[in-house]
């Protein structure tokens, strides 16, 4: 059943395909983040409460929403690593990391501004604000063990095991604005039987969504090339490759 | 259109400074982001290129030491040793 997946883990395989997705993920994921932003900034009402700077909400939830599924993404590949020691796996891993880093980073950032005028704090010791500072850590951590090794496999077993252990905190950060009286409030988006969102206001948010979704794709998907490049820089089909990107 | 002119839309009823401030932190992360992976590309294609011109120039220069001169020395040998891992090297074989 699963036989269709087992070319992929020759790198050259691996390598094309990507090749063939960037082009997509790039042209879709620019065109509905734009869209999106557009719509957020611009289209979507005001809010009765926050005025016109909830809109920071279309920057802030999709960066917070990505960082966790990069986390997620990053964990499984490097368990798919481990435990069927396939190479590429590895690469996957280590190429997510500074993209899940880069987002965390954002949804901290964006969290500061926001929480500047509206809880008259840029920053507050709490469990939501905490939890997902220790979650950029986490994708840092990864990323330095990963580079402290010479030797990438044993990198890659390393730093794999620090990405799995790091799942522990992806509960935390989701159910800390339940466990712990916070700052932040509670989850609005996630409740699909009832959202607590007029549909003016969600759709922009869903499609942004989307949109970081798509553009972070895109970027694994250079990365992913990057890394194979990197590791396999000495076979045939790399030298063949780099003189027809020399003559373009 | 929610904003009846572009002042008030980049005014954001006075919140102007902290909504664009977020957005431009987003963007510009992504875009840095963006084009180290872009770049890291077009680098390692160089570093390959320069890699496969050092191997030919250490395959020119045993072949060249070889036919200069007919009695083996031991640096020779060596120049020869060379270019059979450079060849090596090129098939993509671990050495």
């Amino acid at each position: 059943m699963w036989k269709w997946l087992h070319p992929y883990a020759k790198t050259e395989r691996t390598y094309y395909l990507c090749q063939s997705l960037l082009p997509w993920f790039s042209l879709f994921g620019l065109a509905v983040i734009l869209f999106a932003t557009v719509w957020g900034l611009a289209f979507a009402p005001m809010d009765y409460q926050q005025s016109e700077a909830y809109r920071i909400i279309y920057v802030h939830v999709p960066s917070a929403v990505l960082s966790k599924s990069l986390y997620s993404a990053m964990a499984i590949a490097a368990f798919i690593g481990l435990v069927w020691q396939v190479k590429t796996s590895f690469m996957a891993m280590i190429a997510l990391a500074p993209i899940g880093a880069t987002v965390t980073f954002v949804s901290l950032v964006t969290g500061a501004v926001w929480g500047k005028p509206m809880w008259g704090t840029w920053w507050e010791w709490d469990a939501r604000l905490t939890s997902q500072l220790i979650l950029l850590f986490l994708f840092l951590g990864v990323i330095s063990l990963y580079k402290a090794f010479e030797d990438k496999q044993q990198a890659g077993k390393a730093a794999g095991v620090m990405a799995i252990v790091g799942v522990i905190n992806l509960p935390i950060i989701h159910y800390s604005v339940e466990w712990w009286n916070t700052l932040h409030q509670g989850a609005s988006i996630m409740k699909f039987d009832k959202p607590s969102m007029p549909a003016e206001m969600l759709w922009p948010l869903l499609l942004s969504i989307l949109g970081w979704a798509l553009v972070s794709g895109a970027i694994f998907l250079l990365r992913m090339q990057n890394e194979i490049l990197q590791r396999e820089h000495r076979r045939p089909w790399v030298v063949a490759l780099a003189n027809k990107s020399e003559k373009q | 259109m929610h904003f009846e002119d572009f002042s008030s839309f980049l005014d954001m009823a006075g919140y102007g400074v902290y909504v664009w401030l977020s957005f431009g932190c987003a963007a510009l992360s992504l875009m840095i982001l963006w084009c180290d992976s872009f770049f890291s590309k077009r680098r390692l294609f160089t570093q390959v290129l320069k890699e496969q011109a050092r191997q030919a120039r250490i395959k020119a220069a045993a072949t060249q030491s070889t036919t200069a001169g007919q009695s083996a020395t031991a640096g020779q040998s060596t120049a020869a040793e060379q270019s059979a891992t450079a060849q090596k090297r090129t098939n993509g074989e671990q050495v």
